[in-house]
């Protein structure tokens, strides 16, 4: 059976005009990829991921199907002016560009105006008798063009403002006419109203479980064993999102760990079931609903390019913007959450205030980033009520670069500093601290002048005695030069050592650091070292068994039993132990399902059809009730929706 | 009322209204059909007129919702006509009376 009669005459260029459900949607998983000025121009130096790159082709895919459309429309909307000189002129005109109500056979009468058996509708009716000359051909013309320039203007803004980040809409331009293929033998209410098979097969509700984003990363502060492993310089795991041979459990808060902690939008609660959810799908592919289902009441305002506001049945509202968004307030904004905040970004972030920024954090506050922390400002005021640690491999501190070469003062170590960079800034500092060094070398060669002057005593003696006295004083004086020679070597290696920094035997200074505590020594994450579980040796069963019992672990049941499991996997242990608690219960039913169901042969109209044969006056069986009487089979209101085509079985 | 053969053209058997209740809203077809007790027509008595035994009604919706549901509720009294006329089976509801509900 057809549509009772009902035929969508459209020609191609009204679909074309028409509103149509998109194709495909989808996100861009590229934010920083855009056409721009110079449209389809992306760097051959970009890297792209085959997700990204999936995106990419079907941005471009996208783009090049609206480009063909815009090239389109400005042929039409060029042909035009041609096209309406011959349609006034009275010849007929292409019957592909008809539109708004013209046959295509359409003629013009004298004076510019059409006849009444001219005008068409769209359900291919022809129009009631219509007062001669009240719908001029140059009016209907001039709505056909303005309709088409503003089509035109919209694909060209669509076209220049083209993106690939955010939502992509694959449009269908080949539109067909109503009723669509995929609403065939189904009510004509929406189908999310309808709910069921008709709703899951919606194409927003597939959408909306598709896009539903989980697994977005929760800013941690500080390192974690976990972040530390990812972020070790070894790099041996992190691109792994998945450590290979291991369990499954431990591979699976391997992935979830990576990030430490991550949250995930909440998927769609939709359980709508008829007649409770008032909802309205459009052309295009809007869709509003207002869902009373006992349990999974929601209001649900949903756009076709897949931005939505739900509201949940425990009142969790979930906005989810594909196009990006914008928050604009003229006056005062106020944000107030009670529970946990989470931001996260997967680009750059930025806070731009023209007054003044402030943090503050009761419970403590944590910055912890991959690679460089950088703060700039005029002034920097650190102060801390109680400790203040500066920790790193190298600390510059544009004048001292430590650890550097340190040198003896009077008053214990110190290290040298950068007196280029003193003397740019400091140079009265700097001329202090010259005359001190200069003071310093005039001592060292003081000490030198000292040891090159008893040298020469000590060859003057030497000289002097081996010539004018006797062998055995002549000894004792060689005995005593050679002893005064031997103590200027002593002072000649301690200016030498004093110079380069090393300090005699016994001399140098000692410095007593405190003890570590717990919690400032460093926990080696044995997740960050591969060999851990390669390793076979007794040594490294009982590595293992120690990093596993941490007590960091034995608070996590989920990371204590994969690493358990992984202990078990590489035989350390017979056995997980502990073991959780109560027995493992098996589900028991004493219900069997049917191989097959029975086959009921239930009466439909098609029984009926054809099969009886009355007269509308005969009587009924003694009664004062005709067959004429009775309800016509052919058009009861249960089986008279016009799109079912098919005998419906009540 | 006349009494003679029905010509099945809407209006050229007269055109009755009713007044009803609606009793059930889960229709099978889902095109938002529901079963309405029509005062003066159906037995008030709902055992020996069940709900289930009760026409379906169509709901005439509004051309600026042409697929949307109705929004009466079970109790709700609604206004219609038949088109089988004096037949009676098929009612269509054209609109609700607003009404203070009481126990």
């Amino acid at each position: 059976m057809g549509c009772n009669g009902f035929k969508d005459n459209r020609t191609a260029a009204e679909l074309q005009l028409a509103p149509a459900k998109p194709l495909l949607r989808n996100t861009a998983v590229v934010g920083n990829l855009h056409f721009g000025a110079a449209p389809g121009a992306i760097s051959s130096g970009v890297s792209l991921s085959s997700a990204t790159h999936a995106s990419v082709r079907d941005a471009l895919a996208a783009k090049s199907s609206l480009s063909t459309l815009s090239s389109s429309m400005t042929d039409s909307l060029q042909q035009f002016d041609a096209q309406s000189s011959s349609l006034l002129s009275g010849r007929s005109f292409n019957a592909d560009t008809s539109v708004f109500g013209l046959a295509s056979t359409a003629t013009v009468q004298a004076g510019g105006f059409f006849s009444a058996s001219d005008l068409t509708q769209m359900s291919g009716m022809k129009a009631g008798a219509l007062v001669a000359g009240s719908i001029a051909a140059v009016t209907l013309l001039a709505r056909r063009k303005k309709k088409l320039v503003n089509l035109t203007a919209r694909v060209g803004v669509a076209l220049s403002a083209f993106s690939i980040a955010g939502a992509l809409v694959k449009e269908n331009y080949n539109r067909t006419p109503y009723p669509l293929e995929e609403d065939l033998d189904l009510p004509n209410c929406s189908r999310l109203a309808q709910g069921d098979e008709a709703a899951q097969a919606d194409p927003i509700l597939i959408d909306k479980r598709k896009f539903t984003r989980t697994g977005i990363g929760v800013a941690v502060g500080k390192p974690s064993t976990w972040t530390r492993h990812v972020t070790s310089r070894t790099d041996l795991l992190k691109g792994f999102t998945a450590l290979p041979g291991f369990s499954s459990a431990l591979n699976m808060v391997f992935k979830d760990r990576k990030n430490q902690q991550t949250w995930s939008e909440p998927a769609t609660p939709y359980a709508a079931e008829y007649p409770s959810n008032k909802a309205t799908q459009t052309e295009s592919g809007h869709a509003v609903e207002f869902d009373d289902t006992p349990g999974a009441e929601r209001i649900h305002v949903f756009h076709r390019s897949g931005s939505c506001v739900e509201m949940h049945p425990d009142g969790k509202v979930v906005t989810k913007l594909m196009g990006g968004g914008y928050i604009v307030a003229e006056a005062d904004l106020h944000v107030s959450v009670k529970g946990v905040c989470h931001i996260s970004v997967d680009g750059d972030a930025n806070i731009y205030t023209k007054g003044k920024l402030d943090l503050q954090g009761d419970e403590g506050i944590n910055i912890h980033t991959k690679k460089d922390f950088n703060v700039f400002a005029k002034n920097i005021n650190l102060r801390a009520k109680a400790k203040s640690t500066l920790d790193g491999t190298i600390i510059d501190l544009r004048y001292v670069t430590l650890p550097g070469i340190p040198v003896v003062t009077t008053s214990g170590i110190a290290p040298t500093l950068n007196m280029a960079a003193m003397k740019k800034d400091f140079p009265e500092i700097h001329g202090q601290v010259c005359k001190a060094v200069l003071e310093h070398k005039v001592e060292m060669a003081r000490l030198k002048a000292g040891v090159i002057a008893k040298n020469a005593t000590i060859e003057t003696k030497a000289a002097l005695q081996g010539a004018a006295i006797g062998p055995t004083q002549a000894a004792a004086a060689v005995a005593e030069g050679a002893a005064m020679i031997a103590q200027n070597v002593d002072t000649m290696a301690m200016i030498l050592k004093l110079q380069s920094g090393i300090f005699p035997t016994g001399t140098a200074p000692k410095f007593e650091f405190p003890a570590l505590t717990a919690e400032q020594e460093p926990v080696e994450n044995p997740l960050g070292n591969p060999l851990a579980y390669i390793a076979t040796t007794s040594a490294a069963a009982t590595y293992r068994t120690l990093f596993f019992d941490t007590p960091q672990e034995m608070g996590d049941v989920e990371l204590y039993q994969a690493h358990q499991q992984t202990q078990l996997l590489l035989g350390d242990i017979e056995s997980v132990e502990p073991k959780l608690g109560g027995a493992k219960t098996t589900p028991v039913t004493g219900i069997v399902a049917p191989a097959s169901l029975p086959i009921v042969n239930y009466l439909d109209r098609d029984t009926y059809r054809g099969n009886f044969s009355s007269d509308p006056e005969q009587t009924l069986g003694g009664t004062s009730f005709t067959y004429g009487e009775l309800v016509d089979s052919l058009s009861r209101a249960d089986v008279a929706n016009p799109h079912i085509t098919e005998p419906v079985t009540i | 009322m006349e009494s003679g053969p029905l010509s099945h053209q809407l209006g050229f058997d007269g055109f009755i209204w009713f007044i009803g209740v609606v009793e059930g809203l889960d229709d099978p077809l889902k095109v938002g059909r529901s079963k309405v007790r029509i005062f003066g027509w159906h037995d008030k008595d709902t055992d020996s007129l069940s709900t289930d035994d009760l026409p379906w009604a169509y709901a005439l919706v509004p051309v600026t919702h042409a697929a949307q549901l109705p929004t009466y509720r079970i109790g709700d009294w609604v206004v219609g006509f038949f088109l089988d006329s004096r037949l009676g089976q098929q009612p269509i509801i054209t609109g609700v009376l607003p009404a203070i509900q009481q126990a």
